[in-house]
């Protein structure tokens, strides 16, 4: 029987990182681990998702999430020409999209990965194709708040993802599959910051067309 | 906090920016964003003139409109760690190490409670975000602080400005830049 596993990361944005966690135990995920402002550092969650790789059998699902902030950074090993990459703002410092995809890679071959990424300037794990991104054994679906150069509204706001996702998903009444999920969140955002959807690493047909959340 | 460091060079010139630092940072054109600080005194009860505050002063084009006059305010109690080391002198394709180097500090500042010893202020701004943020300011909370001995140039010091974009009552958003302070 699959077991379903969550990391749930909140740095100046503690509430929707509860959130998540909130959706994630209704659906019977593990005890939602919960890693809040100074508990986020960079150690701290690069250790967690190691752990949850570890445990993390074939048919298993881990959820990731970020609440915080968001944005691009030019990697030290890239030529100052290429495209700057994606990051979160954790309590100590960045975590960026090579790190995350180099951390991901751990997750073995038919381990199901869900990271929503809540954060301005798009999520990741990115789509940009690196040798990182095409050596994942696991299948990572992500889900952003917005798209890249997009902002992410704060709470109170019309694009508050948390709370759209969360109204959205409906206590689990959402009987839709990830891309109808996601067409649906786009249509309860405003049209200044649309949430995106992609795979990363191999595709499992199986787990796109599962509800969301589904252990 | 010890100020004098602002007072002998209040002259600061951006080389490096990142994030939303690229859009609120902006010079004139082939040029560098660059502006002074001018100190702001007031008498305290011995009857001294004490600076309190710094005023950023530019000339026309150097920084965007909103940056004009500018009131900031020392605030913190813990004077900013030194970097692990030493920055390269800027160049472009330093942009990188700089980014590098400089991340746990921006990250400590990007924090609500930080209590390094910065100047601080509110920059407001329209964004263009949705029809509402293109009619009513936002506001951007602006930090910098005064790093001595930070790079491996003639020039040594290094002043690191952060800004966090406020959206509804987070921050979401992230930005900063960097540059050599002088004495003009």
């Amino acid at each position: 029987m699959a077991s379903g596993r969550a990391l749930c990361i909140g740095v100046e944005a503690e509430s929707d990182a509860l959130t998540f966690a909130e959706i994630a135990r209704q659906k019977g995920f593990d005890s939602p681990l919960l890693l809040l402002g100074e508990n986020a550092t960079r150690a701290a969650v690069r250790g967690r998702i190691d752990e949850l790789a570890a445990v993390s059998a074939p048919g298993d699902i881990a959820l990731i999430t970020f609440s915080g902030h968001g944005g691009r950074i030019r990697l030290r090993d890239r030529a100052v020409s290429r495209e700057p990459v994606g990051l979160w703002q954790l309590y100590d410092g960045s975590l960026n999209d090579e790190q995350l995809k180099s951390d991901l890679g751990r997750f073995r071959a038919g381990v199901r990965v869900l990271v929503v990424s809540d954060n301005c300037s798009g999520g990741i794990p990115s789509l940009q194709a690196t040798q990182l991104s095409e050596s994942l054994s696991a299948s990572v679906l992500v889900i952003t708040s917005c798209r890249n150069e997009q902002y992410a509204d704060g709470a109170g706001l019309p694009g508050h993802f948390a709370a759209v996702l969360e109204r959205t998903w409906s206590g689990g009444a959402f009987a839709g599959a990830y891309s109808q999920f996601h067409a649906a969140l786009c249509g309860a955002m405003p049209d200044y910051q649309k949430p995106d959807y992609y795979r990363v690493g191999p595709p499992n047909d199986a787990f796109e067309t599962q509800r969301p959340f589904t252990i | 906090m010890d100020l004098t460091h602002w007072l002998h060079t209040p002259h600061v010139e951006i080389d490096f920016r990142e994030n939303y630092g690229t859009k609120l940072l902006v010079g004139p054109p082939g040029g560098k964003p660059r502006f002074k600080l001018e100190p702001k005194y007031l008498c305290n009860p011995h009857g001294e003139d004490q600076v309190v505050q710094f005023r950023l002063k530019y000339p026309g084009g150097c920084m965007l409109h909103n940056w004009s006059e500018l009131l900031l305010t020392p605030l913190g109690t813990q004077p900013v760690p030194p970097l692990p080391n030493k920055l390269p002198p800027w160049g472009p394709d330093k942009e990188p190490e700089y980014a590098a180097g400089l991340d746990s500090l921006i990250a400590a500042l990007y924090r609500n409670d930080t209590p390094l010893e910065r100047l601080e202020a509110y920059l407001p701004l329209f964004i263009d975000h949705s029809p509402e943020s293109r009619r009513q300011p936002t506001v951007d909370r602006v930090r910098m602080v005064y790093l001595k001995n930070a790079v491996a140039a003639p020039n040594p010091n290094l002043v690191l400005i952060v800004f966090s974009y406020y959206s509804g009552y987070q921050i979401r958003q992230n930005g900063a830049g960097s540059g050599p302070p002088g004495d003009g």
